[in-house]
């Protein structure tokens, strides 16, 4: 009897929140078991020999001069990392990636939250609507590129420029890839036309999951639309804004193929990536070594703006 | 019951049992054997460029046949994954026994560079290292050896639309004068005179290759040795002439507005579709050029300066292939280099990759016959970067020229960080 009264009164915030038929589960005595351990065993060793293994001997080769033939012949410790320092092509290519990481960020999770709201209303195409919009998602990002670098065409008869022509917006008309000051912008462009439909769907099932309920009692309450955007499903939304902004900052820190494909970091280095370096250096210049410093640098700079977004993003979860 | 589960047993027996005597059979395939062709089974695993595809796809059936018993497995693939999955498949020890290289020095998956790491076989005993041009040599050859095989060279030549070039009674020039004079006239018909699309980044350098041979390796044929020896520099050299003269012809409006922001292929179409006159490409290439323009298509080499004598003509060494250290069978990874080096077969597979072959030939390529002479002569320098000593200098140079083209840097600046990239 006690037993039961303490569990209602545990599970009973949660069931204002989502008023549900408990179910039968609840009811049952947990019981504490775990699998063996070895159970484990098969996926640990696959990880150690697809993912740990390299990356212990990659972190390794960062204190070599590897050209990536033959063997290791000196190990130069420290060297790898102090030139980047010194390397203007590394200095710009992180200067690059950080304006596209902020850039991508904020206006691929602004689209994706837009889209989402879109989609989430009674529009009567939205099930058609949201497909359209995650479509991108599932070709390959080498694909959209190509396609992309069509689009980008300078000519002002042809792409996009031919479009905004036709508009009588000539004055928009752009050398979209070879301008370097356009070329950063117009990746970005790649990058958020292919995820916002991404960031829609997360948004989407965070949408979904909000409760009638708040919006009914807020409406009672007299509330705007715009205070129950404001105080309801900007909230509500705050763990789909953790996974999104993770996801945007992660793949836009690391953001490698849309640039390769479609400006080779050029024109000059003018939207070069910490990943194209990276690439660069080891496969084009066979600096092994240097490349798998500029990695193991990116690797902490990444895992450290991760944690501290997920740090800050959850904190403001719990309240 | 049991009686069914013992079979499956057995069974299962059986296919163990066979699939590891398969499994012996092969190692005992692959050790054994190492005298000529012909007795059993043996086999030859090859990556090749894309380039190479159609003339080796050919010259690999006729090897089987003429050796029964061995088979030729080829894959191809285009230059970047070359440079990516090839190398690491050589520094993982299991690369194919026969591997594209690039000849000379220059990029991560060049003979100098592969044959220093010990990664290639020497083949200068082979009878068709003889027949290579002098001034080729230096390509194929790293300290004494010979690690490289290739058929021929390709050659930089400008492409034209004939019928335009009638159309406005142009003839071909023969002096850099009536180049530009040619070049001004299309223009002043309202058409592109030059094509160019440095978005593609190795399209930039087609123009100062063109031009350098006449401009720095005619007067100076050891200008390349004299860079490694540090007696000179691209900025104070002829090279500064050519990229001079590069940016002077965008300034007076021979190339398509925003050429770092045209791609190689919109290149192509622009010749196709007749909104530009020319385009400086190399020969490998043409393919792609005579399915746009099909009997429109004419090809003449760049006259570098007013006096013709002077006028080399660019010819690059196409890209070749090398026996790895790793080859399972090094005799038959030689013996079917060797066959490749038979006269006749270095003239089929240099004619399939559009190139002048490293051997006595009657049947030229139409559009090559101009060039052809000038090999006669000893009149040609192979392509720069094969004398370079690191894989920095060529990108750097690419990156140079785009910030040149952009108004980024002037002709001095982009040599200047040319060199800075070959002290390295």
């Amino acid at each position: 009897m006690t037993s039961s009264s303490t569990l209602e009164s545990a599970a009973a915030p949660e069931v204002a929140a989502a008023p549900r038929v408990p179910s039968p589960r609840r009811r049952r005595p947990r019981i504490h078991t775990s699998p063996p351990w070895w159970f484990a065993l098969p996926a640990f060793l696959m990880f150690a020999a697809i993912v740990a293994v390299p990356t212990f001997t990659g972190l390794g080769v960062a204190f070599t001069d590897w050209s990536g033939l033959g063997e290791i012949e000196h190990i130069v410790w420290f060297q790898n990392f102090i030139d980047v320092f010194s390397d203007k092509q590394a200095l710009g290519s992180i200067r690059n990636t950080l304006l596209l990481t902020v850039v991508i960020v904020i206006v691929q999770n602004v689209i994706g939250l837009l889209l989402a709201l879109g989609v989430h209303s009674r529009v009567k195409s939205r099930f058609a609507l949201r497909t359209i919009f995650f479509a991108p998602m599932v070709v390959s990002a080498v694909m959209i590129s190509f396609v992309w670098k069509y689009i980008y065409n300078p000519r002002p008869d042809a792409g996009i420029n031919g479009v905004l022509g036709a508009l009588g917006l000539d004055w928009l008309q752009q050398d979209w890839l070879g301008d370097p000051e356009m070329a950063l912008w117009s990746i970005a462009i790649i990058v958020i036309w292919q995820a916002a439909g991404y960031s829609m769907v997360i948004f989407l099932a965070g949408l979904t999951g909000i409760p009638e309920e708040l919006y009914e009692a807020a409406m009672v309450d007299g509330a705007t639309p715009m205070q129950r955007f404001r105080h309801i499903t900007i909230p509500q939304l705050a763990p789909a804004m953790t996974i999104n902004v993770l996801l945007s900052l992660t793949g836009a820190l690391t953001l490698f193929t849309q640039v390769l494909t479609t400006t080779g970091g050029g024109p000059g280095y003018a939207t070069e990536t910490l990943s194209t370096i990276i690439y660069k250096e080891a496969f084009i210049y066979g600096n092994f070594g240097y490349s798998a410093a500029i990695a193991v640098l990116l690797t902490i700079g990444v895992s450290i703006v991760a944690f501290t977004q997920l740090r800050i993003m959850r904190r403001r979860e719990v309240d | 019951m049991s009686e069914s589960r013992s079979r499956r047993g057995y069974r299962r027996a059986t296919v163990l049992a066979a699939t590891a005597a398969a499994g012996l059979l092969l190692t005992a395939c692959s050790t054994n054997g190492p005298s000529g062709a012909g007795d059993g089974e043996r086999t030859l695993t090859i990556i090749a460029s894309g380039s190479q595809q159609t003339a080796l796809e050919a010259l690999i059936e006729e090897y089987e046949e003429a050796n029964p018993g061995v088979t030729v497995t080829a894959s191809f693939a285009p230059n970047q994954e070359l440079q990516t999955s090839v190398r690491t498949q050589l520094a993982g020890g299991n690369a194919p026994d026969i591997v594209a290289v690039y000849p000379g020095n220059g990029s991560a998956m060049s003979m100098a560079q592969l044959a220093e790491a010990g990664m290639l076989e020497d083949l200068s005993d082979q009878e068709w290292t003889s027949t290579v041009p002098e001034g080729f040599q230096g390509a194929f050859t790293y300290e004494d050896g010979v690690y490289v095989y290739s058929p021929g060279a390709s050659v930089l030549g400008v492409v034209y639309n004939t019928e335009l070039f009638e159309q406005l009674g142009l003839e071909v020039p023969t002096t850099m004068s009536e180049f530009e004079a040619v070049a001004e006239q299309v223009k002043a018909a309202g058409v592109t005179p030059l094509a160019l699309g440095t978005n593609t980044p190795w399209i930039t350098q087609l123009i100062p290759y063109a031009l350098v041979p006449g401009m720095v390796y005619s007067e100076d044929p050891d200008f390349g040795q004299q860079m490694i020896d540090g007696e000179t520099t691209f900025v104070e050299s002829g090279w500064l002439d050519a990229f001079s003269t590069y940016a002077d012809w965008q300034a007076r409006g021979f190339f398509n507005e925003n050429p770092n922001g045209t791609t190689s292929d919109q290149m192509v179409q622009a010749l196709g579709d007749g909104t530009a006159a020319m385009a400086v490409m190399v020969s490998a290439t043409l393919e792609g050029y005579q399915d746009v323009m099909g009997e429109k298509l004419g090809y003449f080499p760049l006259p570098a300066t007013d006096d013709e004598a002077r006028n080399w003509i660019p010819g690059g060494t196409v890209v070749g292939l090398g026996v790895t250290t790793q080859a399972a069978d090094p005799e038959l990874a030689k013996d079917f280099i060797a066959f490749l080096g038979e006269e006749e077969n270095i003239v089929e597979m240099a004619t399939a990759m559009n190139s002048i072959p490293f051997a006595p030939s009657d049947e030229l390529s139409p559009l090559l016959t101009p060039f052809a002479e000038y090999f006669d002569a000893g009149e040609t320098a192979p392509f720069p970067d094969q004398t370079w000593p690191n894989a920095e200098v060529q990108p750097a140079m690419f990156a140079a020229i785009q910030e040149m083209l952009g108004g980024q840097t002037t002709p001095e600046g982009a040599l200047a960080q040319m060199d800075e990239a070959f002290a390295q």
